[in-house]
């Protein structure tokens, strides 16, 4: 019998049967996992079986292997603090689908979980957000073993006027060293050197190329898959709110 | 082995496949069908054969009928300036059974799905803008689930009828304490909703 008890967010839940569901969950301790919860349609479990939602899990199964049951304890108030913000809405389904595209289950990443509390802390803040979430996409690459490397130039050592990225290693590179290669760089915006890089325009758009190259390259390629949607559709809201 | 023939397997088989009826409860339903056969089982027969023959999506709202208008859409005390939008017509049904709604409806068939790759071309939105651009509808009221999906095809949809039409408003439903609803009882987030959206008494 495995039995335990873990801090979670919620990545979706799909009904299963008239009144359970399957739901993914993005734990503290034992990363993503799935479970059973049943009556998941009753009146009670609906307002926090959505993504983003905090929750106590209680998980058992009879097998490890086995997919277990779980019942969730909601904390705070979830997702609807959100739902008349659609910038906020896009960004926490796209938060959701990208770590539950990216992380293999049952594999710790407590690093993840941090990182997408962060962003969810931040969620309701809508200047500071967007930049939040490029780096929670960062996190997550460096989680995943492919984390940027922003320390260095790649060609000359130095650590200043670190401004490109190389679509090939992910490691930073000086203006020096980069501009002759500019057009085929990708543009490190100073946010994600320091929290007090400051935020110009362009930033966030240059922020999003960045962590959705070496996502797509490294990460959703390797499956055969596209970059999720609804990050697509996160990246149309910024631009339509011209927050690129 | 089985305890009846192919024709009673059958229809245990598919009352089974119903809402709330699993392979237990749809024994006893057939049992209880093939019991009164005049009262119950004939009746019910001729009825599924006649909806089956004759429903269908009214092309206007998307509600099933078997009338094209339907029934709402062909009623002329119905005030055509207001339309609420739905996601499935249980919705609407329920919206229609208080009474208290007397404009028109516009079914979406679903909600934008981010999980299940639901997109706007698989929704009637195009629809719901034509009606909207063509007739003269003043408010649109937006009646779609308090969740992650459904306020975000609620924002999709505010957006897309500013753009197509100016003069319109376009509403949502209110969140919060439902009639009868006891505080202790609620989560977290329905309290902070209904905090968020007091109004003075």
């Amino acid at each position: 019998m495995t039995e335990w008890e873990d801090d979670a967010y919620v990545l979706s839940a799909r009904a299963h049967g008239e009144s359970g569901a399957i739901v993914d969950l993005l734990t503290e301790t034992h990363g993503r996992h799935a479970a059973h919860v049943a009556g998941a349609a009753s009146r009670r479990m609906k307002p926090f079986l959505q993504a983003g939602a905090r929750v106590v899990v209680n998980y058992r199964a009879r097998v490890p292997d086995q997919l277990g049951s779980a019942t969730l304890e909601p904390i705070g108030e979830g997702p609807s603090a959100l739902f008349d913000d659609p910038l906020a809405l896009a960004g926490l389904s796209a938060a959701a689908a990208v770590t539950a595209g990216a992380l293999p289950e049952r594999q710790p990443h407590p690093g993840a979980f941090l990182a997408f509390e962060a962003l969810i802390a931040c969620l309701p803040l809508t200047e500071v957000w967007p930049a939040v979430y490029v780096r929670f996409e960062a996190g997550l690459l460096q989680d995943l073993g492919f984390g940027l490397d922003l320390s260095r130039c790649a060609a000359t050592g130095s650590v200043d006027d670190l401004v490109y990225v190389s679509p090939r290693t992910g490691r930073a590179v000086s203006r020096a060293a980069g501009e002759p290669y500019h057009d085929k760089m990708l543009i490190l915006p100073p946010f994600m050197l320091s929290a007090q890089g400051g935020l110009n325009p362009g930033d966030i758009g240059a922020g999003m190329a960045l962590t959705g190259h070496f996502l797509d390259q490294f990460v959703f390629a390797a499956m055969n898959r596209p970059l999720p949607a609804p990050r697509e559709r996160l990246l149309e809201r910024l631009r339509d709110a011209g927050a690129l | 082995m089985a305890a009846a023939g192919p024709e009673i397997e059958r229809l245990i088989a598919l009352l089974a496949k119903l809402p709330g009826l699993g392979p237990r409860s749809a024994r006893r339903a057939a049992l209880a069908l093939l019991k009164r056969r005049e009262q119950l089982l004939l009746p019910l027969t001729e009825a599924m054969a006649d909806a089956g023959a004759r429903v269908r999506p009214c092309q206007t709202c998307g509600a099933l009928d078997t009338c094209d208008p339907c029934a709402v859409c062909s009623d002329g005390s119905r005030d055509g300036r207001l339309i609420c939008v739905v996601e499935e017509v249980g919705a609407l049904w329920a919206l229609e059974r208080g009474g208290s709604f007397r404009g028109r409806y516009h079914v979406l068939g679903g909600l934008l799905s981010a999980l299940d790759g639901v997109g706007p071309e698989a929704l009637r939105v195009e629809e719901l803008i034509a009606r909207v651009v063509d007739t003269d509808v003043r408010e649109v009221i937006l009646a779609l689930p308090a969740t992650v999906d459904g306020q975000t095809t609620a924002h999709y949809l505010a957006d897309r009828l500013s753009g197509a039409a100016n003069a319109i408003s376009v509403t949502m439903l209110a969140r919060g304490v439902p009639v009868g609803g006891e505080l202790d009882w609620l989560d977290d987030g329905t309290i902070a909703q209904a905090l968020r959206a007091r109004r003075p008494v």
